[in-house]
Formats: structure tokens, C-alpha cells, sequence
């Protein structure tokens, strides 16, 4: 009895820490799940702002706050429902299905880079295909249709919703239970500063 | 009549500052709450003032903000120089918002915090506050030459 009261009482004072990191497929997640601080960043493919935070800021993030062990980053997709990113939901989708065969990365950086010609012509494939194997070209066109990577798509989408994101690309910052959403992104040091200055918290 | 009339007036001007002064505390309050970075980036995202501006105002503005807040609801010889600060503020206020919302700015408000999205109903709320601060600010004056029905 004495043993099941002690054991109570460390579960209700783990019990935060579980639901500190959100759920998340983990090939679309870098470093620890264990990090103090986790970031969810919501980007629509079609977004250049997101084009431009994927290729020039979120190296410096995962540099400083990722590989160092203070950030846990899940990658989030929110393609925004407005007429201009008719392509937007496809290459989310595309982008999923290459997470579950560990390939999200490799597709996530080869979607941004073409950014401009596939978002022209929507001829996805074109681009995505050459850092994929002929097998996985495979593996990954027929999940880009599985009802179960849609339906991840749109729970990143919802959460976005929920979360009440107004703009991509969006830091969902969780920091001890709160979270916070960073958009600003014209001056990388004050992100960093912030983020800082929150761990001193 | 006149003296009836005024007495309502008066405690209409007081509800109204006296909620005015909440407001400004809360506003303050909640971004004292949070590190200074995040008031400084809804100020950047107004593309106003350079980024060593935002700084100093994200460090300082929130405690001027509690200030003419409590110098609302205090009243008394606060509250001229206080309703006149208020007023002038939310008209600086609603110039920018207005401003960034004819611009189509998808913008956060940065008023109460991060997360706020700059919508109409963000407008229709500062111009509420522009009204009750302009109010106050007539008052504070008017009620200072005839003070035998003054409230403030």
C-alpha cells in the first residue's frame, strides 16, 4: 500500500512531462523528445516566407537550439486553404508519405528548393522523385494517397486551427506547459534571444 | 436638471476610466508576463520604428501602460494628465492598426500578448477605447472647472 501511494504520487509528478511533447510521427521530428523546450513549426509549401525560414533560419535553429539539446522540433504541415496554394495540401501530402519511410527531409528540402517551377505547374513528382530510389518513388506514391497520411495532414492542419495560427510559417514555442507562437522572423537574434531568455525561466 | 444629468454623466465617466485603467493594467501585466521579445516582434511586424526602437519600447512601454492605468482609476489629480496620455496613445493606437489592416497585414495586434490576430474586431474594440478615452479626457477638464458635481 505504502509502495502504491509513492508510486502514485511520481506518476501525477510525471504525468507533465509526458504531455509536454505533443504527438508527433517521428519522421518528421528532430532531437530529443526529452528537450526542455519544444517547437512545432506549422510551413505550407507554397508559402516563400517558409521557403526562405526552411533554407536560411532553420539551419541556425536546429544548430542552436536542436543539436544542443534544448529544443525538440516536430515539423507541422499547414497548407493554407486560399485559392493561390492550390498545390500546397499535395506536397504536404507528398512530404508525410516520405516521413514514413525516413525520407522527410530529403523531400521537404527538394519541395522548398523547386519551390517556384512546381508551384507554377504542380508537377510535384518532378522534383521529389530525384532524391528518391525507383523503390521508394513507389513506396511513396502510393502513401501520398493513404487515407492514414490525409488524415495526418489534416490533424496537423486542425491543430493549426485550433491553436488559432493565423500565418505561416508559425514556431509553436512549448516551454513548461505553455505555448507560445513566434511569426516574426526578419531577425533570427531575437527568436534566439527569446528562446534564451525563456530557459532562464 | 442640469446638476441630475451631470451626476449621471459622471458616474457613466467613471465606470469608464475605471475600466479604461484595467485594461491598460492587464495590457501591461501580460507582457511583463512574457520575455520582452515577444511585445519587440509585434512591434517589428508593424515596420514602424528600426528593431533597436522596438527593443526599448517592448523593455519600457508595458510599465508606462500599468502607469496611466492605475493614474485612471486613482483619478483625482491623475487623472488629467492620465486621460490625456490614454487618448493620445489609442490614437496612435488606431492609426497603426487601421494602417495595417488597410495594408492587409497579417499581422498579430501585439495589444494583450502574442496570438492576437489584427482583425475588424480588433478595430471596433480600440475605436470603443478611443471613444471612452476621448470621454474621459473632456471630463477631466470640464469636471476640474465645475467640481461640485464631479465624480472623477
Amino acid at each position: 500500500m505504502k509502495y502504491m501511494k509513492t508510486f502514485a504520487l511520481l506518476l501525477a509528478a510525471l504525468l507533465p512531462c509526458f504531455a509536454a511533447v505533443p504527438d508527433a510521427d517521428k519522421g518528421k521530428t528532430m532531437g530529443s523528445p526529452t528537450a526542455p523546450i519544444v517547437m512545432e513549426l506549422y510551413s505550407d509549401f507554397m508559402c516563400p516566407h517558409c521557403k526562405h525560414l526552411h533554407e536560411d533560419i532553420l539551419p541556425a535553429i536546429v544548430t542552436d537550439f536542436v543539436k544542443s539539446g534544448k529544443a525538440y522540433l516536430i515539423f507541422r504541415e499547414y497548407p493554407l486553404a486560399i485559392p493561390q496554394h492550390v498545390y500546397s495540401r499535395p506536397a504536404a501530402n507528398i512530404a508525410t508519405a516520405a516521413a514514413r519511410i525516413g525520407k522527410y527531409q530529403a523531400v521537404n528540402d527538394a519541395i522548398f528548393k523547386n519551390q517556384q517551377a512546381w508551384g507554377m505547374t504542380g508537377k510535384l513528382w518532378d522534383f521529389v522523385n530525384p532524391v528518391l530510389t525507383p523503390d521508394e518513388q513507389k513506396k511513396v506514391q502510393a502513401l501520398a494517397n493513404d487515407p492514414s497520411v490525409l488524415a495526418e495532414v489534416q490533424h496537423d492542419y486542425d491543430m493549426a486551427q485550433k491553436a488559432r495560427l493565423n500565418q505561416t510559417p508559425t514556431v509553436l514555442i512549448t516551454y513548461k506547459g505553455k505555448s507560445t507562437p513566434w511569426t516574426y522572423w526578419d531577425d533570427y537574434n531575437l527568436f534566439k534571444s527569446y528562446v534564451n531568455d525563456l530557459l532562464k525561466k | 436638471m442640469t446638476s441630475s444629468r451631470n451626476r449621471i454623466l459622471g458616474i457613466a465617466v467613471l465606470l469608464v476610466r475605471v475600466i479604461l485603467g484595467a485594461i491598460f493594467v492587464y495590457a501591461g501585466y501580460v507582457k511583463l508576463r512574457d520575455p520582452w521579445q515577444l511585445f519587440a516582434a509585434s512591434i517589428a511586424s508593424y515596420e514602424l520604428v528600426p528593431m533597436w526602437m522596438g527593443e526599448i519600447i517592448a523593455k519600457w512601454f508595458p510599465w508606462f501602460e500599468i502607469a496611466i492605468g492605475v493614474g485612471l482609476i486613482i483619478g483625482r489629480r491623475l487623472l488629467p494628465p492620465s486621460a490625456v496620455f490614454t487618448a493620445l496613445l489609442l490614437i496612435f493606437f488606431n492609426v497603426m492598426l487601421w494602417r495595417a489592416f488597410l495594408q492587409g497585414k497579417e499581422i498579430d495586434c501585439g495589444c494583450f500578448g502574442p496570438g492576437e490576430a489584427l482583425t475588424w474586431k480588433t478595430l471596433v474594440r480600440d475605436g470603443s477605447m478611443l471613444a471612452g478615452a476621448l470621454l474621459v479626457t473632456w471630463w477631466a477638464f470640464v469636471s476640474r472647472r465645475r467640481p461640485q458635481g464631479s465624480l472623477a
